[in-house]
Parts: structure tokens; sequence; C-alpha cells
């Protein structure tokens, strides 16, 4: 397996704490998880307030995401955008006008409907050129885009920004599609150690079983069963800031393993 | 390919495509040969507009597989049929049993996965009734619902994703697949492309006023937008397939301008295309065919004759096959990649079903039919929403 050190140049995470939307801004140590204020909405930088209506609550919530790491990524850099859900409530949006009798679709609905929504808007609104991909791996996908990255980052020796998001679905797919809360969360990848860079990252698939969530704050996440914060162990053995190895989960018999290094 | 020694030594050992033009290995070759269009008026869907679609016949007809009833809907039928056809699914037994099921990977590129069922129940039930409890977003219209069931049924027990940037996502996928086996951690990969007809993507490419109401006509000077088909493609993609046809070379790039339309120069394509032949050590006079994204629409194809002239030259050989197998999305990618690896293997560059009257702004070499010549390198173009740009090489 690879022993090729990954660096690790900027966390964040968009979930309710009592401080606010970024616990980890504080620590996930002494965060209290608890529901976010009624009306929370993101609130990206890069869009406009004006403008916002016009994107669905996952697009703003992974730009916003985005937004966080970016300041850390080089211009050359990949970016991969996880999802579990994807743009679940704008095709809630089209199943009700496939219902009418000319199943007449929005065209911008359309168009913001596809997983990879949130990631062409990002690289719209930042008039990004490079590669940038949209994954899903069900409750598997904070793992799945991890190693995606871990892979673009190895083998093309680029900086790589990982965004993770989902949120809520409104009714009748929220029975199907059950998360109470919604999430984001950023990493910001690198092959080369600078300044900024606080950990660094060797992967491998070993057979082990999920690092379990350490944190009161990580174990009410987890309870709210959005796949965003199957990330969370990782993120606390970053704020440790102790060396050990966290386990996350991947769809089949084989985990993603990461020995996390303190710089 | 990237920047490791172990990328040579990866290759395609398997391949195998269902589309209305039917299953497997000689219908597609047959239908490349003989220039014949798959797209047929006459469709299963219930739509409010008519349009030509390239929809697979027969598929009520295959025995779901006993067990996984859960996962029954035409995505995943579609994906069942793909591996019934040219032994595929032997072929992936065999390489499972050859590696060890840990080592063995799935990547899918899918758009809308198995989305076509959850229209089905969503319109079925009464206005404001909730979604049945039998309904399950895992079996159907998650993005992962064709890869579970894919890994479910063989047992492939490692990595398993799935990559969905609209049009592009299963040649982003083939990337991946090389990745995971370049960085050591699969030694086989099952990757590829799904996607069925849905009333989604039918309806909302409508309602963007780009399908046409003939069969697509790709380069023609008449041509007024797209047919949409469906299909699954898979590869197996493994180590030590010194002696296959492998993917030499991969570009990917956005846009970073519009979520449905491209650069008039197609600067993002072109881009992508570069960095392909970068990576695969080739220079553009070594390309021997252009398999053209080729949509359709006046604004798409336009771009891409520009992207292909800036990045390998006007008069490279190309052609698109979506007049035979319509645009299937999510799967184009990876359909495409199988029909570039019969042209590789047949020495045939594939003529472009429905051209009557070349756009004088289109490549110049472009041909309605198909002519023998031996191929070594090809270039595979997938361009989706989002700006998502990803060009392969294949080479033999």
């Amino acid at each position: 397996m690879t022993q090729t050190q990954i660096f690790v140049d900027a966390v964040s995470l968009i979930a309710p704490s009592k401080d606010g939307a970024q616990p980890l801004a504080r620590s996930l140590a002494t965060a209290d998880f608890t529901a976010f204020p009624e009306g929370w909405k993101p609130s990206p930088e890069s869009i406009p307030a004006r403008a916002r209506r016009r994107y669905s609550p996952q697009t703003l919530l992974a730009i916003q995401a985005a937004e966080n790491i970016s300041p850390a990524l080089a211009e050359d850099a990949a970016w991969v955008f996880g999802s579990a859900y994807g743009e679940g409530e704008t095709l809630q949006l089209i199943l009700e006008a496939l219902r009418g009798p000319t199943m007449a679709i929005r065209p911008t609905r359309f168009q913001n409907s596809v997983h990879n929504a949130a990631s062409g808007q990002w690289t719209i609104a930042q008039s990004i050129k490079t590669a940038a991909t949209s994954i899903c791996g069900a409750d598997h996908t904070a793992g799945s885009s991890l190693l995606k990255a871990l892979l673009q980052v190895q083998l093309e020796q680029r900086p790589v920004g990982v965004v993770l998001f989902d949120a809520p679905l409104p009714a009748p797919l929220d029975t199907s599609h059950r998360l109470s809360c919604p999430a984001g969360a950023g990493l910001a990848l690198s092959s080369r150690q600078s300044q900024q860079s606080f950990a660094s990252i060797a992967f491998s698939l070993v057979k082990q079983a999920e690092t379990p969530p350490q944190t009161s704050y990580s174990q009410a996440a987890f309870a709210t069963q959005n796949p965003v914060f199957s990330i969370l162990p990782l993120f606390e053995k970053l704020a440790e800031r102790a060396p050990g190895d966290v386990t996350l989960g991947l769809n089949g018999g084989m985990n993603l393993n990461l020995e996390v290094t303190v710089l | 390919m990237t920047n490791t020694l172990g990328a040579s030594d990866i290759g395609i050992s398997h391949s195998t495509l269902v589309s209305c033009l039917g299953r497997g290995r000689t219908a597609h070759v047959t239908a490349l040969r003989d220039g014949t269009s798959g797209l047929r008026e006459d469709h299963h869907l219930n739509l409010p507009f008519s349009c030509f679609l390239g929809e697979v016949d027969d598929l009520a007809a295959l025995s779901f597989p006993a067990g996984l009833s859960a996962y029954d809907n035409r995505a995943n039928r579609l994906a069942l049929a793909a591996l019934a056809s040219d032994g595929f699914d032997q072929a992936a037994l065999a390489t499972r049993g050859k590696w060890g099921a840990a080592r063995c990977g799935i990547v899918m590129g899918t758009s809308t996965a198995g989305v076509e069922m959850l229209e089905r129940v969503y319109r079925a039930r009464e206005e404001d009734d909730p979604m049945p409890e039998s309904y399950s977003m895992h079996h159907h219209d998650s993005q992962q619902a064709v890869a579970a069931f894919l890994q479910d049924y063989l047992d492939f027990q490692g990595p398993s994703y799935s990559i969905s940037t609209a049009c592009s996502s299963s040649a982003k996928a083939l990337v991946d697949a090389y990745q995971l086996i370049e960085a050591g951690l699969c030694d086989a990969v099952l990757v590829g492309g799904v996607d069925s007809l849905c009333l989604t993507s039918l309806n909302g490419f409508e309602s963007l006023e780009l399908i046409s109401r003939r069969p697509c006509k790709p380069c023609d000077s008449n041509r007024d937008g797209l047919s949409i088909g469906e299909a699954a493609a898979f590869l197996i993609v493994e180590r030590d397939g010194k002696n296959c046809i492998r993917m030499s070379g991969f570009g990917e790039s956005s846009d970073g301008t519009n979520m449905s339309t491209p650069p008039e120069d197609g600067a993002g394509a072109a881009a992508a295309i570069r960095q392909a032949l970068r990576r695969a050590c080739l220079t553009a006079e070594e390309i021997d065919y252009v398999n053209l994204h080729g949509t359709a629409t006046v604004v798409n194809d336009a771009a891409e004759a520009q992207a292909v002239s800036s990045s390998i030259g006007a008069h490279v050989p190309a052609s698109s096959l979506k007049g035979a197998i319509g645009h299937t999305l999510g799967a184009a990618g990876a359909a495409e990649a199988v029909l570039c690896i019969y042209a590789l293997e047949e020495g045939i560059i594939p003529g472009n079903p429905g051209l009557e009257k070349l756009d004088p702004k289109a490549l110049p070499n472009v041909t309605a039919q198909c002519r023998n010549a031996a191929l070594k390198h090809v270039v595979s173009n997938s361009f989706g929403f989002g700006g998502s740009n990803c060009a392969l090489v294949l080479s033999r």
C-alpha cells in the first residue's frame, strides 16, 4: 500500500453548535451539538444575497464549505464534491412537475438538478478551469470522496479541495431520504508541505471497522443520519493534535485507513 | 500514465455494451460497419411531445437475480443485460477469482441511476400522500444504486462508488478506475456507465428546447438537437494488462462559465484534450480518430469542432455516434469508450449516422459512412452539464 504523505492545509465544518455554524472554529471536544436555529440558511459570500434564491440549499451549503477552504488551495487545485443525496430538493420539484399533464419543467431547474450542480456552480462562481468531480457513495460518501481526493493528490501531484454536503429533503421524499440536519465539510489537501500544513496523512485500505465518533458533539451529529458527519472521526483526530490512525467507512469489505501525523 | 511507472501495465481486459443497437459486440460492430441507427419514434414512454429515442428492447423479459429483487428497476435491468452479454458476468467472476474479492473495486458513472422507479412511485401516489414505506432510495434513485447492485451481485469487495457529473460521468469513472489500480489499492476495477430513459431527463432537455423531433443529426447543417438513448457499458480494467487495449491518457477540466452551454471556443474541452495527449505522451498527429461528444445541438457541436481543431487539428478523422445510439447521458462516456475499443480492434473509423450535409463549421473529415483504417490511438470526448469536460485516449 501507499506510504505517500498527503498534507492537510485546512478543514472546515458547517454544522450546528451553540457557538454558531462552525464548531471547528473552537473545538469538537468542547462544542455542543444543537439544531440549527429556525430559518438558518447557508450564506456563501460568492453568491450575492439577492441571487441565492436561484440555488438549492444543497448547492449553497456546498459553495459555503468550498469557500471556507479555498484560500488554502492553489489555483491548480482540483475539486472533489461528495454528496449522498445530491440535489434532492430540486429533484422533488421536478417530480412534482412530472405529475402534471404537460410535465413542464423549468429549464434552470433541470440543469440544476444534476448531482454535480454544486460543483458546477462553484466552478462558475470562481471561474475555475481545473478538474471537478461529484461523487456519491451512499452512506459512505465521505470516505469515498476522500479516497478519490487522496488518489488525485498522490498520482497527479496537485492540491485538491474536498467538499462534502447534504441537507434534509422536503416532504414526501423526507420519509425515504432520512436525515434531520444539514451539514457541509471541507478539506484542503496538498502533495507538498507548506507553512499552512498542520497534519499529514498516509492512506491505505484495511478490513478493520470504522472508527466510532469520540466526542459528544460527534455522537450527537451522527444521530442526525447526515452522511457528511462520517468525516468527524478524522476531524476529531486532527483536532486532538496527536498522531494516530482513523478508519473511515467505504462500500464493500474494505475501509479507508488514515495514518495521521501532526506537524 | 500519471506519474508512476505502473500505469502502463494497466489494461482493459473485457468490455460489454447494451444499447438500442443490441446487446454485445457483434450487434454493435455490425451496426457500426453498416451505419445503422437504433433511434425510433415508437417507444414505451408517455411523453407530451414526439421524439426519437434509443430504447433497449425486452428488458422486462430478463430474469432478475433471486434475492436481489429490491434492486429491480430499469437502470439495473440495463446493467443485468450488459452483464449477460459477451460472457461479461463470467469474465467478472473470473477476475474476482484471479485477484480476490477485496482487490476488485467498482466505479460507476450515472446521471440518474434508478430515478425512473422513483418517478413511477412518486406519480402513482395520491397527492399529499407520503412515499410508500416499501420505496427504497438505496436501491433506486441513489446515484450509488447501480454500483450497489453490482457489488451485491458480483461480490466485488473493494471500494465501490459512483461518479455523477451528468454526461461526462462514466468517462471520468474510467479515470478513477485507473487511479485505484495505479495507487495499488485494487488489482482490478469494474467500471462503466448506466443510464435509463426517464421522464426527468427527457422533459428536462425538452424544457431547454434541445430535443429534436427527428433522429438527431450530429455535425449536419440541419441539426436541431438531441435524441436521448439508454445504455449500460462495462469494462474490466486490471493490472498486468499490457497486451490489452488501454487508456493511455486522460484529461479533465471545467468550463467555469455556464451550467449547460460551453464557451463558443470550446476552451475547456480543448484543455481536457491537450491534457489527455500530454499524459499519453502523444502528439496530435498520432491520433487516428476522434469520437466526438457530438450531441447534435447547434452550439455544442460548433464548440467541440473548435476544441478539436485547436488541440488536435481540424483534419483528424472524427465522428459522433449519437445518431446511432442516441445520447446515453451518464452512460455515454463508457458506452462510447467500448465502441472505440471495437473500432480499434476491428480497424474501422465509424461513420456519423444521421449526417446528410456536413456543416461548413464542423470538422471537415467527418463522414457518414464507416471506413476501414488501422487505428492505434483514438480520443473519446465526453462533456456534461456543470461545464464538466473529460477526454480519454484509448490505445492498442
